[in-house]
Formats: structure tokens, C-alpha cells, sequence
């Protein structure tokens, strides 16, 4: 909740009052706090899960946050929600994998490259879907999801249904290829990007953007009504998560040396972001971390020491918590702390 | 010429079995105003209804309809009581997730009981009825599946329009604060939507059952054609929903057929992206 009118509360209690100067100070101070832990929590997990499946974990969690905090501008500040954020993903890791297989193009060029091409789709998709609203919306994003995916599939250019293997290089940063059984160098790349996207996250927020955006989600036509370029801010959100989205994807082709169209451009992968953010709390720059870290947390482990039955536990017990999630808590595990922390505040 | 006139009775074959299936989503949508995205999940409830009905009990799918149905009804109403009337006072966000929940929910429970595998029902009566018609193959447990399926979307349509508790039904949908003034509980009148939905999905499930494999992705197919029927007739509209099932099924085997197989799919939602464009409101929809 921290992210986004705190610094507006500390510019006016330090104008109105010079005693007000403490006030802003306390502001400013409870909104470092997340960043503190989110840097002490995020740079030690892997010097504290240190087995290469953890290690692994923590990589899955980074991209998945990342993805998710792309997602959220638009879904949760916006309020567009998107199922269909699968294809940025997908054209991430094409574009790198494409790249690299055939052009001998470097992986960070890809990844570059793959952004701006998620980026450059999102524009044109947005012409159609952006004409939609609420649940309208929702389908039409999954019926591009699914255009995809079907072309994606049958397309021998792009190794059709069974997908492309990236060759392997030696060791390099430059190559963005790492062969360790442990993935330090592959989590801290994650870790870094993940850092990056939310300070961009935050720029946005307390720029006017951030403003119009919450405006829209708020009441698009009385947002409309005052000015507010709605189609081109709508616009704007989707560019950045179709941006946020597409890096990830780009790194977890690199990071699994693999693509094929069911690990990519599927629905269970839109699934998988969209529920990343929603159980973590979507009014909230760090729901979607809070999020990925629990849910993949979770699944993870239970997929490694249950097997397939793991798998589909997983999706019975998280079915059960995002109904549970929507019908009573619809800020999520953050709405959750609140609520507890304003109970034991009440006794 | 034959290959073609095989396109087009397969194509409405396929789409009469979609109309039933689209026109119990639409239904749920038009009254409560809630996409059930686990409509596809429905689908495959009611296939497994029917698998186990066959497989324990040894009844003919075509028999199996009515406990299809009524499971799958009843699915419906309790999704309504326990999670979608407390998420319908929430945002968009709550009301898109909690049905979104439901669908992660039932693929993995169906996963957990009953396994990934594929199951399939074999030797069915329906069998015996189907035939050829001047060289076009015309299979008996389709051509159930279909005029069951045009029986119900039928039904449906009486219901709605001619009863009394229909009647209660569309003046909710039309105005749930009038309705609720002139004495009709709306909250009784959403949870017999979800029952009225569920119950005629269940109907086209069982009989799919017949002919198609049942696995715990089966209804995925089902679910995804739903929502662009509805959207592309426009939503709550059953009229809408039955010309755009026919019109998708045929969509399907046509440009199937003559096109290319693999995309056959892939038409029906360009041409709902395109409808969408230019009549965001579907075909028979109201703004």
C-alpha cells in the first residue's frame, strides 16, 4: 500500500509545517522498509537455500515476480485484466531462442530485441482488445493467447510442436550461459532485473502515469471525462508489462536452453503470472512478489517430494485459495497481514 | 460436392452440440452477470459423470443425461452459494478469479481422482443409429449428441420464455432491482441460473462422452468455443448463441477441410476478434 501516495503525504506535511519535517521523515522511512527487506531477502536466498533445487526455486520465483509485477500495472493499477500474457512471454523466448539458433545473435541482444517485438504485438493487439471492457476484455485476451499458441504449435520454421534447443556455449556473461549444477550466476541475473522492473515500477507510480492509470481502473469514463487520454494510458500499461513479460521470457529461454509452444505460450502460463499476482495482492507494487514467492514456494516443494500427485494437489489446494482469495480476501496474502495486524492491534 | 456437403453436417453436428453448451454459459452470464470460466471444467464433470455411469454401472450414455445433468446443475448452484455470491460484491478482479479458481480447481481435482489418463466409453446404442446419407457419414452418437442438443437449447428457450420462474429469470437479468421490488429474491434467481447453466451443460457433456475421449483437459476445447460463442453472439443472448455455435461449427470443419486442419481453430477466433472490432457488442448483443 506503501508504493504509491506516500511521497505526495510527505511534500505537503513538510510544506504546510517545518515540525512537519519528522512526519515526512517517518514516511519516508516505512516505505524504505519493504525495499530493505525485499534486498536482504532476495540477495541471501540463495546463500540460504543453497541445494541446486532450491537454487532453482529462487530463479523460478525472480521471473515469475517479474512477470507478475509487468501483469500488475495493467491488471491490478490498471484494471485490465489480462488472461492472454502468456504470448509476451512467448515471443521473449522465441525472439532469443530464434536469434541465437539461426542469426547467431547474442542473448542479450535477443532479449532486447524480444522486448521490443512483445512490445511493438502488445500495440497492435491493443487496437482491438483495448475496445473491449471487464469481461469482455479478458476473453478477447484469451483468444489472442490462443492464436498463438495454435500458430506457434504448427509452425515448422519455429520447430513446430517440438520446439527449439538453444546450442550450448562455454561459460559467459556475454553468452548469458551459465552450466553450474548451481545457478548463481542465472538467480542474481533474475534478482537484478526483478530489482530493475520494480524501480521502474515505482517511477511510474508516482509519476502522473501512475495517477491516470489508478484513475482509469477507478472509473474509465469519469477518468475520460476529465481529460485523461484513456486508450493511450490503457496503452501505455500494457506496453510495460508486454515489455517486463517478454524480458522473462527471453531469460528463461537462456535459463532452460529450451522452448517448445506448450511451456510458453499455454494458458496454464498466462494462469500462472495472473495467480502469481492476485494471491500476493494486486492493489500493491510488491503483492506480486509476495506472490510468486509463496506460490512457487509451495508448489515447487510439493511437486518435488509428491510427484505427480504433487502436481495436481497443487492445483486443487491453489484452485481453492484463489476462489477463496476472490470471494473474501481480494487483496490477497497482503490484505491478509492487514487484517491480522489490525486484529492484534484491536486487542 | 460430397466432401463439401461432409463439412457441412459435421460442421452442424458439431455446432448444435456447442449451441447447448454456449447457450448454459450465456445463460449464467445474462442473469448474474459473471463469466463462468470454468465452463470447459463443467464439461468434462459431466464427461466423467457419464464415463463412471457407463464403466461401474453400465448405462448407455443416452441414458446417463439426466444424472450429467443434474451433477453438473448442481455443481453450479453450490459454486453460486459457497464462493461466486460472496465474490459477486467485489471488483471485476473478484468476480473474473473466483470463477478463474474454480476452473484450476476442478482440472486438478479430476487429476488427482481420476488421473491424467484417457478414458473412453465403447459400445454405445448410439452406434447403431448412425448411417450414411448419399455418401455423407453421418455417426450415430454426433447425431444424438446434436438433436439432444437442439432438443435442450430448445427447452431452454421455453423455459426462459414461457414459464413462470424463466420469466422471473430474464426480468432479473433485465433489472435485478425492479425484479427484486416486484417480490422476486434475486439471490434465488442466480442460483437457479448456475443450476438452469450447469444442468443444460451436463446435457451435451454426457452425450459428448459418447464419442470423445475423457481426460481431466477435456472440456478445455468446449470451454474456449463457449466464451467466444457467447461473445460473438453477443453475452446473455441464446438466440445469439445458437447462430454463432452453428456458425462456428461450420467455421470449423470448412476452413478445417479446405484450409488446413491444424489451424481449424484458429478462424473461429480471428473471425471473433474481428466481429469484436467492429461490433464489440457481438452479433445479437444489447450495449
Amino acid at each position: 500500500m506503501t508504493g504509491q501516495d506516500g511521497a505526495g503525504v510527505a511534500e505537503v506535511a513538510r510544506a504546510e509545517d517545518p515540525s512537519g519535517v519528522r512526519r515526512a521523515w517517518r514516511e519516508r522511512r516505512r516505505e524504505l522498509i519493504p525495499w530493505i527487506v525485499f534486498l536482504i531477502v532476495f540477495g541471501l536466498m540463495p546463500v540460504v537455500y543453497s541445494a541446486p533445487f532450491q537454487h532453482n526455486v529462487a530463479v523460478l520465483i525472480c521471473t515469475t515476480a517479474l512477470m507478475a509485477t509487468g501483469w500488475n500495472l495493467l491488471g491490478g493499477f490498471t484494471g485490465q485484466i489480462s488472461l492472454g500474457h502468456a504470448l509476451f512471454f512467448g515471443i521473449g523466448a522465441y525472439t532469443t531462442a530464434i536469434g541465437g539458433i539461426k542469426y547467431d545473435l547474442n542473448p542479450w541482444l535477443g532479449l532486447l530485441i524480444g522486448a521490443l517485438l512483445a512490445i511493438v504485438i502488445s500495440m497492435v493487439i491493443g487496437l482491438p482488445v483495448f475496445r473491449l471492457r471487464g469481461h469482455y476484455f479478458s476473453i478477447a485476451t484469451i483468444a489472442v493467447g490462443e492464436i498463438a499458441l495454435l500458430v506457434f504449435l504448427n509452425w515448422q520454421f519455429v520447430g513446430a510442436a517440438r520446439g527449439l534447443s538453444i546450442p550450448i556455449k562455454d561459460d559467459s556473461l556475454l553468452e548469458l550461459q551459465f552450466s553450474g549444477q548451481q545457478k548463481w550466476e542465472y538467480y542474481y541475473i533474475a534478482a537484478t532485473m526483478l530489482l530493475l522492473a520494480l524501480l521502474a515500477t515505482v517511477w511510474i507510480l508516482r509519476s502522473r502515469i501512475g495517477y491516470y492509470l489508478i484513475a482509469i481502473r477507478e472509473d474509465q469514463d469519469a477518468a475520460a471525462s476529465v481529460g485523461i487520454p484513456v486508450a493511450r494510458y490503457k496503452q501505455i500499461a500494457l506496453s510495460f508489462s508486454a515489455l517486463l513479460v517478454g524480458v522473462a521470457g527471453g531469460f528463461f529461454a537462456q535459463y532452460l536452453l529450451f522452448v517448445d509452444p506448450d511451456s510458453t505460450f499455454a494458458l496454464t502460463v498466462s494462469i500462472q503470472i495472473t495467480i502469481a499476482a492476485v494471491l500476493g495482492g494486486v492493489r500493491s507494487m510488491w503483492g506480486p512478489v509476495i506472490g510468486a514467492t509463496a506460490l512457487l514456494s509451495v508448489t515447487e516443494s510439493a511437486r518435488l517430494y509428491l510427484g505427480g500427485t504433487g502436481e495436481a494437489l497443487n492445483l486443487v489446494a491453489y484452485g481453492l485459495l484463489v476462489m477463496v482469495i476472490a470471494a473474501f480476501e481480494p487483496n490477497g496474502l497482503i490484505g491478509l497481514g492487514e487484517r491480522l495486524r489490525n486484529l492484534r492491534r484491536a486487542w | 460436392m460430397e466432401a463439401f456437403a461432409q463439412t457441412v453436417v459435421s460442421g452442424l453436428l458439431l455446432g448444435a452440440v456447442l449451441a447447448l453448451i454456449a447457450v448454459g454459459l450465456t445463460l449464467i452470464f445474462g442473469v448474474v452477470d459473471i463469466v463462468n470460466f470454468a465452463h470447459g471444467e463443467f464439461v468434462m464433470v459431466g464427461m466423467y459423470v457419464a464415463f463412471f455411469s457407463w464403466s461401474l454401472a453400465g448405462i448407455d450414455p443416452l441414458l446417463a443425461v439426466p444424472l450429467s445433468a443434474l451433477a453438473v446443475g448442481l455443481l453450479g448452484a453450490l459454486a453460486y452459494a459457497t464462493f461466486v455470491r460472496k465474490a459477486m460484491r467485489g471488483t471485476l478482479l473478484s468476480q473474473i478469479f473466483v470463477t478463474f479458481g474454480l476452473l484450476i480447481f476442478l482440472r486438478g481435482a479430476a487429476q488427482a481422482l481420476f488421473t491424467s489418463n484417457f478414458r473412453g466409453i465403447q459400445g454405445t446404442v448410439l452406434t447403431d443409429l448412425g448411417g450414411s446419407i448419399g455418401g455423407v457419414a453421418v455417426p450415430g452418437p454426433q447425431l444424438a449428441a446434436a438433436v439432444v442438443s437442439l432438443l435442450g437449447t430448445g427447452a431452454i428457450g421455453l423455459f426462459v420464455w414461457k414459464t413462470r420462474a424463466g420469466k422471473a429469470l430474464m426480468a432479473t437479468s433485465q433489472d435485478r432491482e425492479a425484479a427484486a421490488m416486484l417480490g422476486i429474491d434475486p439471490h434465488r434467481m442466480f442460483a437457479l441460473a448456475w443450476f438452469v447453466g450447469g444442468l443444460a451443460t451436463g446435457v451435451a457433456a454426457a452425450l459428448v462422452a459418447a464419442y470423445q475421449p475423457v481426460h481431466p483437459n477435456a472440456g478445455i476445447a468446449y470451454g474456449l468455443m463457449a466464451f467466444v460463442i457467447v461473445a460473438l453472439g453477443g453475452f446473455g443472448s441464446i438466440g445469439g448463441a445458437l447462430i454463432a455455435a452453428l456458425l462456428v461449427g461450420l467455421i470449423q470443419n470448412i476452413a478445417g477441410f479446405y484450409l488446413a486442419a491444424e489451424y481449424k481453430e484458429l478462424w473461429v477466433f480471428l473471425l471473433f476478434l474481428t466481429v469484436i472490432l467492429i461490433r464489440p457488442q457481438g452479433l445479437l448483443g444489447r450495449r
